[in-house]
């Protein structure tokens, strides 16, 4: 089992991006010189547009770049001190690095227990996975009713649920959630943000993506904004929050007659889910 | 009515046959997306592992069964290392391996040192290209390629059927077990002991394959990757393990298929591996990537072309020729495709994105 992540060296990053540039199929740059560190115990978010890299910067942390034929080109991605550029997933998430997928990715044809098993399949002992089991079902208590429930049948924010406890029962000093709000009520953003907050409590550092940036804002120690493929603006959470454009284009607050973001994204969001 | 059930009972064995084969073909499938065409060989390695060991070392029957089974089990296994992680992905190190096993093949080297040389080269060229591969990537996250995945696995289908008869010879052999011609009568039916045991053998088999597919964790995980193999990735399940598993399993029921196929009244012959033919109808018919479907489906085909057998003469179709059972089997093929498109118990896509 992981420590808890007392924030003994708050200046030593526990994920540190250097400059990287990501290039899929050889050709298409997508990242163009990005940094971006998370310090050990801290909420870190990133916001921006559709299509400006979020995901993919996810990817080249977390090994998963290679499923899509991408690669990182230059600069270094460490964790826990250590240069993993080159490391394979499962390396990874055994050393403590989880990750919620855009889009959840559950596996709907397994049980909500063999999701969860699944989630466990890098942790040796039992009594580590029986502990990490526990811990996620104090947090989702729905997950031990359904646990037999095909989880497909589940509803949308249980799905989100089970990606979530999926990802925690690696136990992972680190969690990427990949716009967790996505496609939910409001009232259940405000509930996943509090749970957010109550796992980054318990020890897990967590680097949140997200379009919904006043939820994520809210929580946020520090965070990111990214455009095109580049870093535009850092910074912390109250300060972004009170920054003019922020405001403007994510937050839908800016002067009226001026298109938000957020309209652009609805369209683009239906475009996606239907192809 | 006798008649029927006994040719039921014969249509049973033959189609347990069937089943673990296309059982491995779907396991292969289903955990890297792409067909084994090299199973036939393996099956061919499997009967002739199983009666060298049993009648060359003069090792009990079962145990050398069960010796042949791991021992294939390995094979395929490394001949997934081998030739579709590494080889696959290195295009010189393939390349290399052809171009010399042709050049040596056709210069009057025997086959199996022609293999064993341009193996050997291909992997240095492997390892070069290696190097530079190295940064771009480990290659475990990636799937196999489907199409050189197709030309590689038959490939390895003819290199196995000139390798075995070099080592064992082109002779019918007989494999040792302690059915032979035993029978037992019960009523009127005539149940021959091979194919008993190759029933119970069979059920034993799938029993344990479909236990650890259901509740071991490698099950889970191999399922998972079968749904989302990039969620899978994602949650730390190593493709080498689950590749390497299916691989073996593959190559452990092909062991089973071969040495049932090859004992009792049949004779072993280097031609077993046709059996696959009559295979590939049952997975078609079980849908691909169903291991209950493909249990279903080569029981279906067995006993179809079983009772072809048995009623063919019957009823004066004989002028329908001397292998129309094997006929038959392709017609119910046919029939099923007609009302289910994806076969009886298939996923609606086959292709994964
Ligand atoms: N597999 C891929 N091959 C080629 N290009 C890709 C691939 N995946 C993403 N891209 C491109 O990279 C860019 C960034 O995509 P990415 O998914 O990282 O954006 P994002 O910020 O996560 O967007 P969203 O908010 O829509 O999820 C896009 O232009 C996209 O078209
Ligand atoms: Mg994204």
């Amino acid at each position: 089992m992981n420590q808890p992540a007392v924030a003994t060296e708050a200046a030593d990053p526990i994920l540190s991006i250097q400059n990287i540039e990501v290039v899929y199929n050889d050709v298409i740059l997508v990242l163009r010189g990005v940094s971006l560190e998370v310090a050990e115990g801290e909420i870190v978010t990133l916001l921006g547009a559709n299509g400006a890299g979020k995901t993919t910067l996810l990817r080249a942390v977390t090994g998963l770049l290679e499923v899509h034929r991408g690669s990182i080109t230059k600069g270094t991605v460490s964790f826990l001190g250590r240069r993993t550029n080159f490391d394979d997933p499962s390396r990874l998430v055994r050393s403590g690095l989880a990750q919620v997928m855009e889009g959840r990715r559950i596996f709907a044809e397994l049980s909500v227990e063999e999701n969860l098993r699944a989630g466990a399949y890098t942790v040796r002992s039992r009594q580590a996975a029986n502990e990490a089991h526990e811990r996620v079902i104090s947090l989702f208590p729905v997950l031990a009713e359904r646990a037999r429930s095909t989880a497909g049948y589940l509803s949308g924010g249980e799905q989100q649920m089970l990606a979530i406890g999926r990802a925690l029962m690696a136990s992972p000093r680190l969690l990427l959630l990949d716009e967790p709000s996505l496609g939910l009520a409001p009232l259940l953003v405000q509930q996943f943000r509090d749970i957010i907050r109550d796992i980054n409590a318990q020890g897990t550092s967590v680097l949140l993506v997200e379009q919904n940036a006043t939820m994520a804002l809210s929580i946020a120690d520090r965070a990111y904004v990214m455009e095109s493929g580049r870093i535009v603006r850092e910074g912390t959470g109250a300060e972004l929050m009170a920054d003019d454009d922020i405001r403007e284009f994510y937050l839908g607050v800016g002067e009226a007659g001026r298109r938000s973001f957020r309209d652009v994204k609805t369209y683009r969001r239906r475009k996606r889910w239907s192809t | 009515m006798n008649q029927l059930l006994q040719g039921l009972f014969d249509g049973v064995a033959l189609g347990a046959q069937y089943s673990v084969i296309v059982v491995g073909f779907v396991v292969i499938y289903r955990a890297t997306g792409i067909i084994n065409f090299a199973q036939g060989g393996f099956v061919l390695i499997g009967a002739y592992v199983t009666y060298n060991i049993s009648q060359t070392w003069g090792w009990n029957f079962y145990l050398a069964l069960l010796m042949s089974m791991l021992v294939t089990a390995a094979i395929s296994i490394v001949m997934q290392r081998i030739l579709l992680q590494w080889v696959l992905r290195e295009v010189v190190g393939m390349a290399l391996w052809l171009v010399l096993w042709a050049l040596l093949y056709f210069n009057g080297w025997g086959h199996a040192p022609a293999v064993a040389v341009s193996l050997l080269v291909g992997l240095v060229g492997f390892g070069v290209t290696r190097r530079i591969e190295q940064h771009r990537g480990s290659g475990q996250a990636r799937e196999l390629p489907i199409f050189g995945s197709i030309m590689v696995t038959i490939g390895l289908l003819y290199v196995i059927k000139q390798v075995v008869p070099s080592i064992w010879g082109f002779a019918e052999l007989n494999m040792g077990d302690p059915w032979g011609l035993n029978v037992t009568r019960v009523g009127g039916l005539v149940l021959s002991h091979a194919k008993l045991w190759t029933i119970g053998l069979t059920v034993t088999a799938l029993v344990a394959f479909f236990a650890v597919n259901r509740y071991t964790k490698i099950g889970v995980a191999m399922r998972a990757t079968h749904f989302d193999h990039e969620a899978a990735v994602a949650q730390g399940i190593s493709l080498k393990v689950v590749f390497a598993v299916a691989f073996g399993i593959a190559g452990a029921v092909a062991a089973l298929a071969g040495t049932t196929a090859g004992a009792g009244i049949a004779q072993l012959t280097t031609n077993l591996d046709l059996i696959v033919f009559l295979a590939f109808p049952a997975m078609i018919l079980g849908g691909f990537d169903s291991p209950g479907g493909a249990v279903l489906g080569g029981i279906i085909i067995g006993v179809v072309q079983n009772l072809t057998k048995v009623y063919q003469p019957e009823w004066d179709l004989n002028w329908l020729g001397v292998g129309f059972d094997r006929v038959t089997v392709y017609i119910v093929m046919l029939i099923v495709l007609m009302i289910r498109p994806y076969g009886l118990f298939g996923t609606r896509e086959v292709h994964r994105v």
